[in-house]
């Protein structure tokens, strides 16, 4: 059954070739993308939710033509966080617009701007906003090659963090949502020295079907972030996403790991 | 001309999960339409969810049994879906019918919702909500599963409370124990369901009242779950032990009209436990259909 639902989920997977315009270069991205992984997990949101939202974020800045300012900027980052929460749960939105936009600035911003933006959003990228992210994977892959691991529970939340870290970070729309997945399952591995990564190695390119160079590319990439970010931490995480990895007792916690 | 004004309202046929759905015809082609019309200012959130959810996921989908978008009018106060026509839904069709459905009609339906089925199940969608109402019937006999929803992407473990997910009646056991991860069986069971009822003339399988009552009418059909043929039942969120029905009468005699392949096919479809029932794709190879003439 596990198979059968990879091959659907490798089948319908997308990445996307970025032409001329850098969403990195996009000043404030990181800024919303560190307020949006805040927010989500002060909602108590799955992590899904919060790669679901930078995908269509990403995409967007992509696709739109216009100039965008700091205030449209955020509008546009809640608007892709409305969106994806409305596609991923069940939960009702009841109208908290005014209170989280305050994570971003001292800028509120009404539901009526907030559902034009939707509906700007989902015009633009015409509808096609229901896209498999790299989270999705993780129970499936755990499933597929790990499936007597005692330490299971530790191994997915040093991935959850990683996979933020990433999606925080990088350019992840041009990486293959299960490419990314296998990388930061991979990088969590060693960084646990759980298993033997040259078995892993083959189990997840059988499961995946890239190239054996392309997901060590993808591991590097984000074994370099997170040594990177890691020096930034001490002595206070600014990402909260950070603060699990950290195993000193010295340094502060975040809710998450509680 | 304005995209809005591309259709006339000719009358309006009935209320859909989020909106009005209207007959249209469009003026520039004089096609007839369905226009799914939702009210944006009378919604808190905006686009509601259900709409989004099925545009998005529509929009990817394209089967001759399986509704088709055909194109999303936004305006200030409105969002109109224009679907594809279909006459009338199965349930009217029940009505219609006198209780009485021959052979070859049960197996082409069947036949047709299983095939949309199956090409939902291959794009990675789950329906979760298939029953008579959202089936779609055209003057020709071909089947449409409409109505998306509740459908989301699956492999996605979801936070979610079964009482949202499938009508009562179409919801299978381990939903109703609290499941939280579903997987394309939950479409086969409700399928199943819809597969007794279409042999039956349209008389419900399991018509409960309640989760209870459900599980309850369900059970004396096909026996109580345990955990030798089903493990796991009983970690289920919400499992709870029921009396241990032996049933006096097999399931196959409550589809008397059904031939021994059909029959065989309908216990594939209702077992209570998920990972055994059989997947669409799978159901479209039995034996039943060996001599199915297609409509698409």
């Amino acid at each position: 059954m596990e198979r059968e639902q990879l091959v659907t989920m490798f089948s319908v997977e997308k990445s996307f070739h970025v032409i001329n315009k850098s969403i990195k270069s996009h000043s404030k991205r990181r800024l919303i993308a560190n307020g949006l992984n805040k927010l989500s997990d002060d909602e108590k949101m799955s992590d899904d939710i919060f790669a679901l939202t930078m995908n269509i974020f990403d995409r967007f800045i992509l696709k739109y033509s216009q100039l965008i300012n700091d205030h449209h900027c955020q509008l546009i980052a809640l608007s892709c966080y409305s969106l994806a929460k409305k596609l991923r749960t069940n939960v009702l939105i009841n109208n908290e617009n005014e209170q989280t936009s305050w994570i971003f600035l001292n800028e509120n911003y009404s539901d009526e701007e907030i559902f034009d933006t939707e509906q700007l959003i989902a015009e633009t990228l015409d509808w096609d906003l229901s896209t498999v992210v790299p989270h999705d994977y993780i129970q499936l892959i755990f499933q597929a090659v790990l499936p007597n691991e005692v330490d299971q529970a530790k191994i997915r939340l040093h991935v959850h963090i990683l996979l933020s870290l990433g999606i925080c970070e990088l350019n992840t729309l041009t990486i293959l949502p299960s490419v990314l997945c296998c990388a930061c399952i991979k990088a969590a591995l060693k960084g646990l020295s759980i298993v033997s990564i040259h078995q892993i190695d083959e189990l997840l390119l059988k499961l995946i079907h890239c190239k054996k160079s392309e997901l060590i590319q993808t591991q590097h990439m984000i074994e370099k972030l997170f040594q990177s970010c890691l020096q930034e931490i001490v002595p206070s995480p600014t990402r909260r996403c950070l603060a699990p990895i950290d195993t000193s007792n010295k340094t502060n916690t975040s809710p998450r790991v509680k | 001309m304005s995209r809005t004004d591309k259709y006339e309202k000719i009358e309006r046929i009935g209320e859909g999960t989020y909106g009005t759905v209207y007959r249209a015809r469009s003026l520039l082609t004089q096609e007839i339409v369905a226009l799914k019309k939702v009210r944006l200012d009378d919604e808190d959130d905006g686009v509601p969810s259900s709409a989004l959810r099925e545009i998005c996921l529509l929009k990817e989908l394209r089967h001759p049994n399986i509704v088709r978008l055909l194109d999303v009018i936004h305006t200030e106060k409105t969002l109109n879906l224009i679907f594809e026509y279909c006459d009338q839904d199965l349930k009217k069709y029940f009505d219609s019918c006198n209780g009485d459905i021959d052979a070859k009609t049960v197996q082409s339906f069947f036949w047709q919702l299983l095939q949309g089925l199956s090409y939902c199940h291959e794009h990675s969608v789950l329906h979760r909500d298939l029953k008579p109402q959202n089936l779609l019937l055209t003057k020709n006999g071909q089947l449409k599963l409409a109505d998306f929803g509740l459908a989301r992407a699956y492999g996605i473990p979801v936070k979610c409370y079964s009482s949202e997910v499938v009508t009562l009646w179409y919801r299978p056991p381990d939903v109703l124990f609290g499941a939280k991860i579903y997987t394309t069986s939950i479409d086969i069971w409700s399928a199943g369901c819809i597969f007794a009822e279409l042999a039956n003339g349209g008389k419900p399988l399991f018509s409960g009242e309640s989760v209870d009552d459900q599980l309850r009418r369900i059970f004396k059909v096909i026996g109580t779950p345990t955990e030798e043929n089903w493990p796991g039942v009983s970690t289920l969120p919400e499992y709870k032990p029921f009396s241990i029905y032996q049933p006096t009468l097999s399931l196959i005699h409550f589809v008397p009209k059904l031939n021994n392949k059909g029959k065989d096919l309908l216990l594939r479809c209702l077992i209570c436990n998920p990972n055994q029932r059989i997947s669409a794709v799978d159901a479209l190879q039995h034996p039943y259909f060996s001599d199915i003439q297609s409509v698409n």
